[in-house]
């Protein structure tokens, strides 16, 4: 064996291990891990927190006019409009871990608002709790969304058709949630997950529904401060 | 591969047992379950606005109100309390409550706080801190297992102290816990078998890896919290949650504390009263009127202490131990107050006296019912020290004494200047549980800018 054949040898070695081991040089494609370097953080950066992703969400995908506070997927709605029913929603005040303006004029900050695992938790649960509600649009439940909304599902509720696969679709849904948030890698990187096998081959339309808007909003880019 | 691995990334991969690949695209995380060790769980109690401690365990004698140097609206002659440890305090019949659990905590007199700030802000920051302008908060410090949580806020008060090192301590009450618990049971699992978790946990991880700003930063914050929340879910769902009553908001609070120990969401709980202004019982009694209420005000308050130590004992951790022999718990208020305020004596309140504070210590690693320090001006005709008048010209305070870190008593010598490692402070307390919990000593508080680390109070440690 000569010399060059050897370290192509190995070289094709250190490419096997390292595809066995799922690294990818250069980690591109999306479901390669990756390759982590320790970093001194500046910061650790804040959520926009509960009143901006609530605006955000009502501007893109709500009716307007139509009831909407994100609070509802994360505690029971009040029973009534008196005051008994709107002390007894917001007294458990879990939507204050997801970061809010809390204080008065002369002393006020922004609170809660680094991830933690429990804020996580919750965001989970009220993403979650809108893509549901977002999925059961293909139900014919559509009069709280807005037609952006209504026109994006239309296609989306063929799944698994292949039409609801196409990049116009995914560009749809994507942009709904995410608009001008995040880069373009970032839509590339979540088409490539909703196209591959475990998300594309599923044949439960609520399922794929769910996760489609579940994995845009739990994002960095949607949810933090940039 | 960065050889210079860190904590965190070591205990992923040996937690996922991938030592032949390093690169693993997901984990599962050890969370350190409490129940597989011998747990240390602690409790600060905090009474913002400054309580008199004159009316509780560092009381004075009758013949200083005749002669007008110290207010007492309650009128008797306080009773000797005696330590354990063969010291003794005077304290008022307003203690009565805490009689039952005297072996379970020490008191601790003539604790300095920060004697060039008597503002309630700088005082808080330097409990929490050791900074009269703010820093780290010092439970964090102590969250050595890496539990989701470093501490829970579970008191309805607030306190306003610039802390840099909060993100994992969030407020959580028993109604917001037991509301959540019946939404995550119905929640999809959140797991690393998920293709869900896979996906978001890389693009976290990628985020977090293009630069050094705040915004890589909180994408490694997400990432480094989302590994825990399958584990999260199913532990606060599991939570056995009881209605709160009214009347028994304490007693909900304690419950919920010790379900979020015992399940290893948190070992750490801060507990704020709503006592200073605005609060239904305010302890920021500068008018005559407000230092009068504190008569039948401070049982209640002393009351809600009495209740947690019942609570704690009451409640059973396993088979043989109860919460109270398992969590060490500490009850401060922002400082002492003066002997007296401005004007009529007899209309007299009391302004804030940074130069001495009372802190109880209980439970878990303590010598319980020791007396431990003691404060000067006992008695109308006491001398002062120059360490004294130089922060208190017009005589109106009480000062801790100087302390004798080796023997844990106090010194009676007369210190012509104040110099911080004469006394008790604040940082001595802090340190003290720093060393219970071995944190590091490059962690501990320093007596001043430059200055060495507050000595510990090994006395009270069992």
């Amino acid at each position: 064996m000569t010399s060059n054949k050897i370290i192509s040898f190995i070289q094709l070695a250190l490419l096997t291990s390292a595809v066995s081991c799922g690294i990818e040089p250069g980690g591109g494609s999306e479901s390669a891990p990756v390759e982590e370097k320790k970093i001194e953080y500046t910061a650790i950066g804040n959520y926009r927190g509960y009143e901006i992703i609530n605006q955000v969400i009502k501007d893109r995908m709500i009716h307007k006019g139509a009831e909407f506070e994100l609070s509802d997927y994360l505690q029971k709605k009040p029973h009534g409009n008196d005051l008994e029913s709107f002390i007894e929603s917001t007294s458990g005040n879990l939507q204050v871990l997801l970061g809010r303006n809390t204080g008065n004029g002369l002393k006020s900050g922004y609170q809660n608002a680094q991830p933690n695992s429990i804020n996580m938790l919750l965001w989970y649960l009220v993403v979650n709790g809108l893509a549901d509600d977002v999925a059961s649009n293909c139900e014919g439940e559509t009069d709280r969304f807005n037609r952006d909304v209504t026109e994006s599902m239309t296609k989306i509720c063929a799944w698994p058709d292949p039409i609801s696969k196409d990049d116009e679709t995914l560009r749809g849904i994507w942009n709904l949630a995410m608009q001008y948030d995040a880069p373009e890698d970032e839509y590339l990187k979540w088409k490539e997950y909703i196209l591959g096998a475990d998300v594309a081959a599923s044949k439960d339309r609520r399922e794929a529904v769910l996760t489609l808007f579940v994995s845009a909003f739990y994002n960095p880019y949607f949810l933090l401060q940039h | 591969m960065d050889s210079n691995i860190s904590r965190r990334d070591l205990l992923k991969y040996a937690g996922s047992g991938a030592l032949t690949c390093l690169a693993v695209p997901s984990f599962t995380p050890r969370i350190a379950n409490a129940e597989e060790k011998d747990p240390h769980f602690i409790l600060q109690v905090i009474f913002p606005g400054g309580m008199d401690t004159h009316y509780l365990f560092d009381a004075r004698p009758l013949e200083m109100t005749k002669n007008k140097l110290i207010q007492n609206y309650i009128g008797e002659e306080p009773n000797i309390w005696t330590g354990s440890n063969g010291q003794s305090t005077l304290a008022t019949k307003l203690t009565n409550p805490l009689k039952p659990y005297k072996d379970y905590f020490s008191i601790i007199n003539g604790v300095v706080m920060d004697p060039t700030f008597d503002g309630h802000e700088q005082n808080m920051a330097f409990w929490y801190t050791g900074n009269p302008f703010g820093g780290e908060f010092f439970m964090p410090h102590l969250n050595k297992l890496g539990l989701p949580l470093d501490y829970a806020d579970i008191g309805e008060g607030q306190v306003f102290v610039m802390m840099s090192n909060t993100s994992k301590g969030v407020p959580l009450t028993n109604k917001s816990m037991k509301g959540l618990t019946e939404k995550i049971k119905k929640l999809p699992r959140l797991g690393s078998e998920s293709h869900l978790f896979n996906h978001v946990n890389r693009r976290m991880k990628a985020i977090s890896q293009i630069g050094n700003g705040r915004f890589s930063g909180g994408a490694w914050a997400m990432q480094d919290a989302l590994q825990n929340i399958s584990s999260l879910s199913d532990r606060i769902s599991h939570l056995k949650l009881t209605e709160t009553r009214a009347d028994e908001k304490t007693k909900s609070s304690i419950d919920l504390m010790s379900e979020l120990f015992k399940a290893g969401i948190t070992q750490s709980a801060s507990m704020v009263f709503k006592t200073d202004f605005g609060g239904q019982v305010n302890l920021d009694v500068h008018s005559g009127e407000d230092a009068k209420a504190q008569v039948t005000s401070l049982p209640t308050l002393i009351g809600e202490v009495a209740t947690i130590f019942k609570t704690l004992k009451d409640t059973p951790y396993d088979a043989k131990r109860s919460m109270l022999d398992m969590t060490t718990v500490l009850v401060t208020t922002e400082f002492g107050r003066t002997m007296r305020g401005g004007g009529n004596f007899d209309e007299s309140g009391t302004d804030h006296n940074s130069l001495v504070n009372t802190v109880l210590v209980g439970g878990k690693g303590i010598k319980g019912g020791q007396v431990i320090g003691s404060s000067d001006y006992q008695s109308s005709n006491a001398k002062l020290s120059g360490a004294h008048k130089s922060f208190d010209a017009e005589a109106k305070c009480i000062m801790g004494n100087p302390f004798d870190f080796d023997k844990m008593i106090s010194r009676t010598d007369l210190p012509s200047a104040y110099d911080p490692k004469d006394y008790l402070t604040a940082s001595s307390i802090i340190n003290t549980v720093y060393k219970m919990y071995g944190v590091s000593k490059e962690q501990y508080r320093i007596i001043e800018r430059n200055g060495p680390a507050a000595r510990t109070l090994d006395g009270l440690l069992i």
